[in-house]
């Protein structure tokens, strides 16, 4: 490998990358000198920050102008300098590959076809093979050309940090790969690194900070909202400017302050926010005026929330609020009581099942709360404050116990309401069995509850197997009515 | 005298100790006062000078004999450390001189001829004027070489004070040489015993201590000078040099003249307060100051900013000392309390020399800035280290007297670096020829090394480096079998230790051994290991590839077959095992826990059976790593080991990053730069002053070094914060600063913690991590789910709601909203994305089915540490903070 003089990076490109990515000039620089032949060329790089902090995105189109030099060479001037230095690149996008095996064939894939490798890949079942395999490659590949070539492979690991199913020895691994292959340079984008998490000192890292309000506004105020207003694009920059500022400060900065978010929130809330403009009943001058008359949307915190269904619809305040009853009117009547029973298993402690429970303390266990002199032990061991028990989560319980719950459950369900009829049907079935287990195995497929321990150890209906209620507490209330049984009177707090 | 001189002296002070002490002592002198806080002495161009030269030639010829033989023994002795060489010279010195003031005080003739030579001249001699004296200082030899003028001006008007006329300060002077020279012989054992005890409050009054020494030179016997440079010696054994150096020679000082001397001063003067106990150490006529020259020059690494502490603070305090008499006497007063021929010397000279000037306007400093002479403390005038002009402390907003250097506004460090660097190295970039080329050619060697891309040399692992290349050499040239393991911590030199031997020995013997590299990361477990093996050798042996094993038992008895001796199995080819094969084996810890540790086994068996020749060399930075290895697998180890450290001194430390900054001669053709260009070794030497100045002058690029070493000691971590500064540097920006260093410190430094992402956050996550971090010291249990913040959160907002309301706050931002569940749900599990959320495994294994909001987690930041690491976080939030 011929060794190249050093030099400046290439200020028409620098220039170039900086329009396109604003406020990340010094990220720019500093890895366009790092990843250049003709710059301070490192093996291993990192470059960490939060998401949307343009990690990725700088990384691919610096690399893209790099690999195709001749291009802006030939535009820039006629002679180009010396077309010495070859640098292609390939880029694996950990969220693409779900095991630890895939990521590593992913990557043979990529040099592969970044360096136009036409043989036979093969398998690559460890970092050991990678490492011949690529190593191979590179060779081929550096022998190929002229002498007077240096060309450089760099391998740009996205999103390493979240890959799935890697052993820990992966990663340094991989940056132990960069330093034996000659001519191959890593990149590493992660969101957080862990300290020394290469096992190497003195890695470059790159810091990709979050972008401030000032640049965040002034980069989303750069963009061409869609809908432009009737009166011309002067008046649309004019009002959006305006607007953006406004839906930073009610929504974004408090939720999803990213630089993604903000946009989506922004272009998202747009169209409604002009339709007052154009149906005519306001004016883009006053935009005091414009705001207050569009104040519910600053206060909806509904967009901020990542939902599939378009926002147009998801204004509609009803049909969200009928999903929950939706549920209770889908399951059958004893499936709903399993499922309240199950609330109550995870909720209630053990203990409490007496007071709650028992046949012969009718008027007891209305009381909320369940006994008194249990709390009033409790009071004065814990000097700070306690935590409720609902905020603990569910806890497992035996199936056994649930469904002894149910059993007194049953009897209640419906009748405070008097309602004979359903009365009437809860007592019907006392005998029959089979119907309860299989509405358990429903409620289970339906993942409503969630199978605790080893899933295969023993039968999923035995006795002795244990559950979790994977449903919330509004949940339950609502189903709770459906059936005539107020939650709140069994609940242990 | 040409600016270049000074730096150049610098580096060849040892040198120069063998030189013409009268020629060489005031350049030095020079270089000294320009790099230290110090103003200097007249230049040797003075006509008188010369004639003073001549008289003293006689007297510099009879010790220059006695130094000469001492410092060969001393040379003799630390002959390999040069740097250190550099400080043992110091002791060096002052026995010389004290040996020659003992002959002196034999009675030998020669101390008539002394005396005036050590500042002394008789009267007519040495009232035409003080660059006389001075000079006849300098002509002492180089231990009273530096001429601290202060010391020198403060004996001088302390002399003229005692006698208080015009009379000849040497008639005046003897009383308190000669006095204690009589006592000085029998005190000389109770010195000796008290050495000890003093040492403290010597180091504290270094600077004092230093004038002291000084007169003690004139008395000390031969007995103390010998167990006095014993002692000193041991001193920089276990002590900082400098502290040692300065301190051992001053305690004698102390504990001998101070009575004398008070007494005798006290007498004549008027009793001023505070001040007196300071005054033993005024009215030196000569001074060793070669002590401080000498330290000045010897690159001692961090120890410097605290002496020149000292220096300064020293200074400053002489100011007050000064200060204060003067801004009571009369005008007349101070005239007459300088030594008459200071006066003279510098109205000759002051426009001529800009030291003298300088020395002149030390003795009675002005603000420049109010230009009032009055020093008091808590308002001293501070003396800027370069320009030497003061200034008041309040008048320049000084509050605390710095430590260290202190510049002027006109001198800061970064106007200053660039001028001395260029200045002192006396060669424009202009003059080099082909700059830009050179510059070129060496940013990119330097980049190669800081990135890794070049092997840097290694410094300071010499004696493990033997011991490796010894038994490389031993497996290779005689067919030993051997194992050793090299232990380490991370970038500490491991690799390049071991490669540079295998490369060592590849220059001669390529074709008589191979090397088979496993790594602990990649090679994960025997099968991967051994097959790699299989492939490194059968690549070098170039093996057929239809001979490549099937399976992991296969591929480890073929490799056994292979590396048996042919004694073993007569039907291996044998020129095969006739080559040996070295293990290197990086990350060995980790191959320790490979079930059976089979190949270890195997390895370390043939390699202490007489098989094949081969040597297995462990890397790995684990210090127990041999406890870790199986009773089997130990017994065959040779327990040989070699530990590389970190550097053990912020020096060390330095040497080793300068060798990848700079470019040596030798190595630098080697290097691809070459020294045939025209202006190529120019350049070079350019280069490499650049770098020496910046670690020696730039306090900025200095405290990063520091920094660097006192944090991590890592090289590679420095070398990586170099690579921004060094790839930015071009012909425009060319000095390299300090400045650009620090400024790019942080950029490619790996972040400290997670904190620096919580600026990142919005709002509602911030509020979130700060809710939970409140949990953890509400319930005193370090998980919660989120079901638990949520909750905790919404407290908290409601809280401040009524609060901000009952106050009458009507506009409510919404910051007191509450948001929705889904909203902070969806802000719950942005935190536990960017691992300010760690998983804590309770509750079994359901964590899979609960998700981001059913889980247990753990809060990765404490609720001391939010506070202070968002910028601008809201006040409702820091009280949440603050408050539980």
């Amino acid at each position: 490998m011929t060794t190249s003089l050093f030099s400046l990076p290439n200020e028409v490109i620098l220039s170039a990358l900086a329009a396109q990515f604003p406020c990340r000039g010094q990220q720019i620089i500093s890895l366009y000198t790092l990843v250049t032949t003709r710059g301070a060329l490192s093996r291993n790089i990192v470059l960490h920050g939060l998401t949307a902090t343009g990690k990725s995105a700088i990384t691919k189109a610096i690399l893209e102008k790099i690999s195709t030099p001749a291009l802006q060479d030939d535009i820039a001037n006629p002679h180009p300098i010396e077309p010495t230095d070859q640098l292609r690149y390939a880029m694996i996008k950990s969220a693409e590959c779900i095991t630890g095996r895939h990521l590593l064939e992913q990557t043979i894939g990529a040099v592969a076809k970044a360096i136009g490798w036409e043989g036979n890949v093969g398998r690559c079942e460890n970092v050991a093979t990678l490492v011949v395999v690529v190593g191979k490659m590179m060779e081929c590949w550096t022998e190929s050309g002229d002498e007077s070539v240096s060309r450089r492979l760099v391998l740009v690991f996205d999103a390493i940090d979240r890959q799935r199913d890697v052993p820990t020895t992966m990663l340094p691994a991989l940056a132990r790969m960069a330093e034996t292959i000659p001519n191959l340079s890593s990149v590493y984008i992660v969101t957080a690194p862990r300290p020394n998490f290469l096992h190497r000192p003195g890695v470059p890292h790159i810091q990709f900070p979050s972008y401030t309000k000032a640049e965040l506004l002034q980069i989303v105020s750069s963009l061409e909202p869609t809908p432009r207003l009737l009166t011309g694009s002067e008046d649309t920059k004019n009002v959006w400017t305006r607007f953006c500022p406004a839906v930073y400060d009610s929504l974004s900065k408090h939720s999803g302050r990213d630089i993604l978010s903000f946009r989506h929130v922004c272009m998202s809330l747009w169209p409604r926010f002009i339709q007052p403009i154009l149906d005519g009943t306001h004016y883009p001058t006053p935009f005091s005026r414009l705001l207050v008359a569009n104040r519910s949307l600053f206060q909806n915190d509904g967009v901020l929330t990542p939902s599939i269904i378009s926002p147009k619809t998801f204004n509609v305040k009803p049909q969200t609020q009928f999903k929950l009853p939706a549920l209770a009117s889908q399951l059958p009547f004893h499936t709903r009581l399993l499922l309240l029973a199950s609330y109550l298993a995870s909720f209630n402690p053990a203990r409490t099942d007496i007071t709650h429970f028992m046949k012969s303390a009718l008027a007891k266990r209305r009381k909320k709360g369940g006994g008194t002199a249990l709390t009033k032990s409790n009071a004065g061991t814990s000097k700070n404050r306690k935590i409720s028990r609902k905020l603990l989560g569910p806890q497992a319980f035996v199936l056994e116990r649930m469904l002894a719950i149910f059993m007194c459950l049953r009897d209640d369900a419906g009748g405070r309401k008097g309602n004979l009829k359903a009365r009437r049907a809860a007592l019907e079935d006392v005998n029959g069995s089979a119907d309860v287990h299989t509405a358990i195995a429903t409620l289970a497929s339906l993942r409503l509850l969630v199978r605790m321990g080893v899933s295969n150890s023993a039968d999923a209906l035995d006795g002795g197997s244990r559950y979790k209620v994977a449903v919330g507490w509004e949940v339950v209330r609502v189903i709770g009515r459906s059936v005539g049984i107020e939650m709140e009177d069994y609940l242990a707090d | 005298m040409p600016a270049s001189t000074p730096s150049i002296r610098k580096r060849n002070r040892a040198q120069l100790e063998e030189e013409d002490e009268l020629s060489a002592t005031p350049k030095n002198q020079k270089a000294c006062s320009s790099a230290s806080s110090s103003s200097s002495s007249p230049p040797p161009s003075d006509g008188l000078m010369g004639k003073l030269r001549h008289r003293l030639s006689n007297m510099s010829n009879i010790w220059k004999d006695k130094e000469n033989r001492t410092s060969f023994c001393e040379d003799d002795e630390l002959a390999d450390q040069k740097k250190e060489n550099n400080i043992y010279d110091v002791p060096d010195d002052s026995p010389d001189e004290r040996r020659q003031s003992n002959s002196a005080s034999r009675g030998r003739d020669s101390r008539e001829a002394l005396t005036p030579a050590t500042g002394k001249t008789p009267t007519s001699n040495r009232r035409k004027s003080k660059s006389n004296g001075i000079s006849g200082h300098a002509g002492d030899g180089n231990n009273d070489g530096d001429v601290k003028d202060k010391g020198t001006r403060s004996s001088q008007r302390r002399k003229s004070n005692k006698v208080g006329n015009a009379e000849s300060s040497e008639i005046a002077k003897p009383p308190p040489h000669r006095q204690p020279m009589s006592t000085g012989f029998t005190k000389a054992t109770k010195m000796k015993r008290a050495k000890a005890e003093s040492r403290e409050l010597a180091r504290q009054n270094m600077q004092g201590g230093r004038s002291e020494s000084e007169m003690k030179d004139g008395i000390t016997t031969e007995t103390i000078t010998s167990s006095r440079r014993r002692s000193s010696r041991k001193n920089e054994e276990s002590l900082p040099p400098s502290d040692s150096e300065q301190a051992a020679p001053s305690t004698v000082g102390i504990r001998s003249n101070r009575s004398v001397e008070n007494r005798i001063f006290e007498s004549e003067q008027a009793p001023k307060g505070i001040l007196t106990p300071r005054k033993g150490r005024v009215g030196r006529p000569r001074k060793s100051v070669a002590f401080e020259s000498n330290q000045e020059e010897v690159d001692l690494g961090f120890k410097d900013p605290p002496r020149s502490t000292s220096v300064k603070k020293s200074r400053a305090k002489e100011e007050d000392i000064y200060a204060v008499p003067e801004d009571s006497p009369s005008p007349s007063r101070m005239s007459t309390s300088k030594h008459p021929m200071t006066k003279q010397a510098a109205v000759e000279q002051v426009h001529a020399d800009v030291d003298e000037s300088e020395e002149e306007s030390e003795e009675d400093t002005a603000c420049s800035i109010c230009s009032k002479l009055n020093s008091r403390k808590g308002n001293q005038i501070l003396l800027c280290d370069k320009c030497n002009s003061g200034f008041h402390q309040k008048c320049c907003a000084v509050l605390v007297i710095p430590e260290g250097e202190w510049f002027c506004k006109e001198c800061r460090p970064d106007n200053l670096n660039s001028d001395t660097t260029l200045s002192s190295l006396g060669v424009k970039i202009s003059a080099i020829e082909g700059f830009e080329d050179h510059l070129r050619t060496t940013q990119r060697i330097v980049l190669d090394k800081l990135t890794g891309q070049k092997r840097i040399n290694l410094r300071g692992h010499d004696e493990q480096l033997q011991k490796v290349q010894q038994i490389i050499e031993q497996t290779v040239l005689a067919g030993e079998g051997n194992s050793m393991m090299v232990i380490g911590g991370r970038g500490c030199g491991k690799t390049t230790l071991v490669e540079s031997v295998i490369s060592d020995i590849s220059n001669e013997h390529r074709q008589s051994f191979h090397v088979v590299r496993l790594n602990g990361f990649i090679h994960t477990d025997d099968k991967i290991a051994s097959r790699e093996i299989w492939r490194q050798l059968g690549r070098e042996m170039e093996l057929e590839d239809d001979s490549k094993p099937s399976n992991h038992a296969d591929t480890l008895a073929s490799l056994l077959a292979l590396l048996s001796h042919p004694s073993e199995l007569a039907e291996t080819s044998t020129e095969q095992t006739a080559k040996s094969v070295i293990f290197i084996i990086d990350e060995f810890d980790l191959f320790t826990t490979h079930p059976r540790q089979t190949l270890l086994y195997n390895l370390f068996d043939i390699a202490q059976a007489r098989k094949a020749p081969i040597s297995v060399l462990g890397l790995t930075t684990r210090i127990d790593v041999v406890e870790a290895l199986e009773k089997r697998v130990k017994s065959r180890f040779s327990h040989r080991t070699v530990y590389l450290s970190f550097p053990r001194s912020p020096l060390m430390f330095w040497e080793i990053c300068k060798e990848s900054l700079t470019l040596s001669d030798d190595g630098a053709d080697k290097e691809g730069f070459s020294l045939s260009m025209p202006g190529g070794s120019d350049f070079l030497a350019y280069w490499n002053t650049m770098i020496d100045n910046l670690y020696a002058d730039d306090k900025s690029f200095k405290s990063q070094v520091s920094s660097h070493y006192s944090r991590t000691k890592s090289v590679p971590a420095f070398l990586n914060s170099c690579i921004m500064p060094i790839a930015s540097l071009s012909s425009k920006n060319f000095p390299l600063t300090g400045k650009s260093f620090a400024a790019s410190a942080s950029l490619l430094a790996p972040p400290d913690s997670k904190l620096h992402m919580l600026q990142g956050l919005a709002e509602v996550e911030l509020a979130l991590l700060i809710a939970a971090a409140r949990l953890d010291i509400i319930h005193d249990t370090d998980t919660c789910n989120f079901a638990m913040v949520y909750d905790e959160y919404s407290s908290l907002t409601s809280r401040h709601k009524v609060q901000t309301s009952s106050s009458g706050v009507t506009a409510l931002g919404p910051s007191a909203k509450i948001w929705g569940r889904d909203v902070a749900l969806g802000a719950w599990e942005r935190l536990a994305d960017c691992s300010l959320l760690v998983h804590a495994n309770i509750g079994g294994g359901g964590g899979q089915n609960v998700g981001t909001g059913g889980r247990m987690w753990k809060v990765d930041v404490g609720l001391d540490e939010i506070a202070g690491s968002v910028y601008g976080l809201s006040g409702v939030h820091a009280k949440w903070c603050r408050e539980i």
